[in-house]
């Protein structure tokens, strides 16, 4: 059984995926011709399957080969925007510049928010200032 | 009798017939030739239990193995 496709309807990329979701149930070959404007498919079935089966799945493969060709479609106009979310994804995954120069500067045992000190140490030291303005 | 099939190398890539090669070497012995548009795969010495089916289940592996090179 042999179906024509016009090369300027499905595209390539959708031919073979279509193909290749039903090589698990048919024998298929692809071929073009000359001017390469028409794609031959070439259905064989696998075993002793009944004619209208055979049909049934031509009929299925029509199907599917347009669903692969809109999916492609789809894939195709969607690609930027596909790209940038991704690109933004990662980028925010990133260490920022200023995050990245102060460990650079800072050791470890530095406390520039001061952080490490007692609550009472830090609290006495307060009280004192006080006192002294006073 | 050997057997020839003409794969268009629009649709199938010479990487995926090598692969198919490759596996199928074991039940029958392969030619390449590479012509304008087609590689012409001559298979001769097909192993007698699987000669009914041995080239299309051929074709069908190329296929298969042109769908994951792309």
């Amino acid at each position: 059984m042999e179906i024509k496709l016009s090369a300027r309807i499905y595209p390539l990329e959708a031919i073979l995926n279509a193909c290749y979701l039903f090589i698990d149930r048919v024998y298929i070959f692809l071929d073009s011709d000359l001017k390469g404007n028409q794609i031959k498919v070439f259905f064989k079935s696998k075993g002793k399957v009944a004619g209208k089966k055979l049909e049934a799945l031509k009929g299925e493969f029509k199907n599917e080969l347009l669903r692969c060709a809109l999916r492609y479609e789809i894939s195709k106009n969607n690609k930027k925007i596909r790209e940038y979310i991704v690109g933004r994804a990662l980028y925010t995954t990133l260490p920022g510049p200023g995050v990245v120069s102060l460990s650079e500067k800072l050791d470890y045992q530095d406390d520039p928010l001061g952080i490490a000190l007692p609550w009472k140490k830090k609290h006495r030291k307060q009280k004192n200032a006080r006192k002294r303005k006073i | 009798m050997p057997e020839n099939v003409r794969f268009n190398t629009r649709f199938y890539k010479k990487k995926a017939i090598q692969k198919a090669i490759l596996a199928y070497a074991h039940l029958a012995k392969f030619r390449v030739k590479d012509c304008k548009d087609y590689l012409e795969v001559k298979i001769e010495n097909i192993d007698t239990q699987v000669k009914d089916i041995f080239v299309d289940e051929f074709n069908n592996y190329v296929l298969g193995a042109t769908k994951k090179c792309c």
